[in-house]
């Protein structure tokens, strides 16, 4: 696995195996994600991108295999590391305001007991502000737009403060302006060290944003910097079994 | 204190200490859960009679609710095992200690003062029969006390993990990459319901102790879209349907309990139809405008969803304020 000389991984998995009861779908995962870039997974659908997520964050029991980010396990750095999933798998009928759940990403810092202060709420509101929420702050969850609802659990992983962050399809099916604020919010936390970690398919987004890319199905199919990796034969190797060829013209 | 006033003081706080955990229950989707317990503690309690002797004993009320916790861990373990689906775990596991229940229950051991409508329904009046009384003054019915002190535990413990239960509940995956444990959690909350359920049983039976639990919380639900908001119109729904449940038994000579439930089920069903109707009138208002495919933001998020997530979509639109 290659990542920038001198550099530590933020996040290393070795020999990662996840099975979903019986049916093994990721077999042997090498993965490393170097500080301060943001890297792009490319695979099809069913690859095993958001398993691989989930299992790099301990929410899936791995079969075999190992995980460290910042060389150690997930349980001593959890405060460092965000998520925002692919579908949250909340009630959008919970009564609770947007500002609310945003707020909840304050929690894990506070621990058991303590509530959230003066300082929580003020993060709160910052990352409303950056996420171009703050007009829809007092506004029941579920009465988002699918991108605005996107926003809100981006700007709950913000107020986490992490230095890494791992986001799933945070632009599918979201509208342009989300869109362009989700992007923005990342290209600003590039520019101050973070690193993220996003699973994503549109190639010319992966080209422009991205300097980092794994190409995944069922296993590593390639990983490394976007320029040498994300090339017309390794996405080809990538999609290997699916009809490529129209989604490799958007590439080229 | 007077017997009558005490049967309406017992029926209040028997209310009250069912209806606040109920709103955690209820978001949980955990409805089927309580229905489970309350029919699984029945063994426990019926064991605990014939060692302990009286319904308001402490080492009853614990007993049971750990009968009540075995078919928690119960239903879980068979849900873990892949080999059955949804409810039909806990369907398995319930008619189980409650069969075992009934049958202790008609066995009539000499010291068991239970039969089987007791069970289902429960008898306040008789709950309330046994009156505290100190230097020959009445201090109300003993059971009051117990109810009082399930009352006090189950706010104690809402307010100690509020935050705790609050984001386990919405976003349980959150909860345990911030590191809550969330299952420990879980099982703490369902035996303060298990203990809640064995010691409104008396006063409620499992039938209605159901109903007093998830009732008041579904109604509040409906009407408030923050969780503090509706914590605090659960108790205010509790309490009404209580005392007017009370004066309506008290008036008619019915069973208390049961008249508690009918007057929350109305209420219940008041603030629905009422909401329902707003709805229909305010898209009514929008076609009268020419306005038909305008978004609404109906009040009841059930309606929300009912008119489809397009209105969600488009939440931005002015029209939907009214809501608010
Ligand atoms: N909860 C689950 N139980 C069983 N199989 C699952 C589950 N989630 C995903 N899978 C299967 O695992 C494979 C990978 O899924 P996923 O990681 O969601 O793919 P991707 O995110 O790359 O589209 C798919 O074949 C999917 O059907
Ligand atoms: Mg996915």
């Amino acid at each position: 696995m290659i990542t920038p000389i001198g550099c530590e991984a933020v996040c290393e998995a070795r020999c990662l195996s996840v099975s979903y009861r019986d049916a093994l779908v990721l077999h042997e995962v090498d993965f490393s994600v170097p500080p301060g870039v943001i890297m792009a997974i490319v695979g099809p659908n069913g690859a095993g991108k958001s398993t691989l997520l989930k299992a790099l964050l301990g929410l899936l029991p791995p079969v075999a295999g190992q995980v460290e980010f910042f060389g150690r396990p997930f349980r001593e750095v959890r405060q460092r590391i965000g998520y925002v999933p692919q579908h949250a798998s909340v009630d959008w009928d919970f009564p609770t305001t947007v500002y609310d759940v945003v707020l909840m990403g304050t929690y894990g810092a506070l621990g058991w007991f303590r509530r959230p202060g003066r300082e929580q709420r003020a993060a709160s509101w910052e990352a409303l502000e950056r996420t171009g929420l703050t007009h829809l702050a007092d506004r029941q969850i579920g009465e988002l737009s699918g991108g605005e609802r996107q926003r809100a659990f981006l700007a709950r992983a913000l107020v986490q403060d992490a230095d890494l962050y791992f986001l799933d399809e945070p632009l599918q099916g979201v509208d342009a302006l989300s869109k362009h604020a989700i992007l923005a919010v990342m290209r600003d936390l590039r520019q101050s060290g973070k690193t993220l970690v996003m699973v994503h398919h549109d190639p010319s987004t992966v080209r422009q944003l991205c300097d980092w890319v794994a190409l995944l199905n069922r296993g590593i199919v390639a990983s490394g910097p976007v320029e040498h990796t994300f090339s017309e034969e390794n996405v080809r190797r990538t999609y290997a079994h699916m009809p490529t060829a129209e989604w490799f013209g958007q590439v080229a | 204190m007077s017997f009558v006033v005490g049967v309406a003081a017992l029926a209040l706080v028997t209310a009250l200490a069912c209806a606040l955990p109920g709103v955690f229950l209820l978001l949980r989707r955990d409805a089927m859960t309580v229905e489970a317990v309350s029919h699984a503690v029945l063994p426990g309690i019926v064991v605990g009679l014939i060692v302990a002797g009286s319904l308001d004993s402490p080492i009853l009320i614990l007993a049971a609710a750990l009968t009540g916790l075995l078919v928690v861990l119960g239903a879980e373990y068979l849900q873990g095992t892949g080999l059955l689906e949804g409810d039909a775990p806990l369907g398995l596991v319930f008619p189980a200690l409650f069969s075992i229940g009934i049958i202790l229950v008609s066995q009539r051991f000499s010291n068991v003062h239970l039969d089987e409508h007791v069970v289902l329904v429960g008898d306040l009046n008789l709950a309330a029969f046994i009156h505290l009384e100190v230097a020959g003054v009445s201090l109300g019915p003993r059971y009051l006390y117990v109810m009082l002190a399930v009352l006090l535990l189950n706010v104690g413990f809402i307010a100690r993990f509020y935050k705790e239960l609050k984001i386990t509940t919405f976003d349980p995956t959150l909860a345990e990459l911030l590191g809550f444990r969330v299952r420990r959690l879980h099982y703490a909350f369902m035996f303060l319901v298990s203990v809640t359920i064995t010691a409104a049983f008396y006063a409620a039976g499992s039938i209605l102790t159901v109903a007093l639990m998830i009732v008041p919380a579904a109604t509040a639900h409906l009407v408030t879209k923050r969780l503090s908001h509706m914590l605090a119109w659960t108790v205010v729904i509790a309490a009404v349907g209580a005392l007017a449940g009370f004066g309506v038994a008290y008036a008619l000579d019915a069973a208390t309990s049961g008249a508690m439930a009918l007057m929350l089920g109305l209420v219940f069903s008041a603030v629905f139809g009422f909401q329902r109707a707003q709805a229909l009138w305010q898209t009514r208002g929008r076609r009268r405008e020419g306005r038909a495919d305008a978004p609404v933001i109906a009040p009841a998020h059930d309606v929300a969803r009912e008119v489809g997530t397009a209105n969600a979509v488009n939440a931005t639109e002015p029209a939907s304020h009214a809501a608010r």
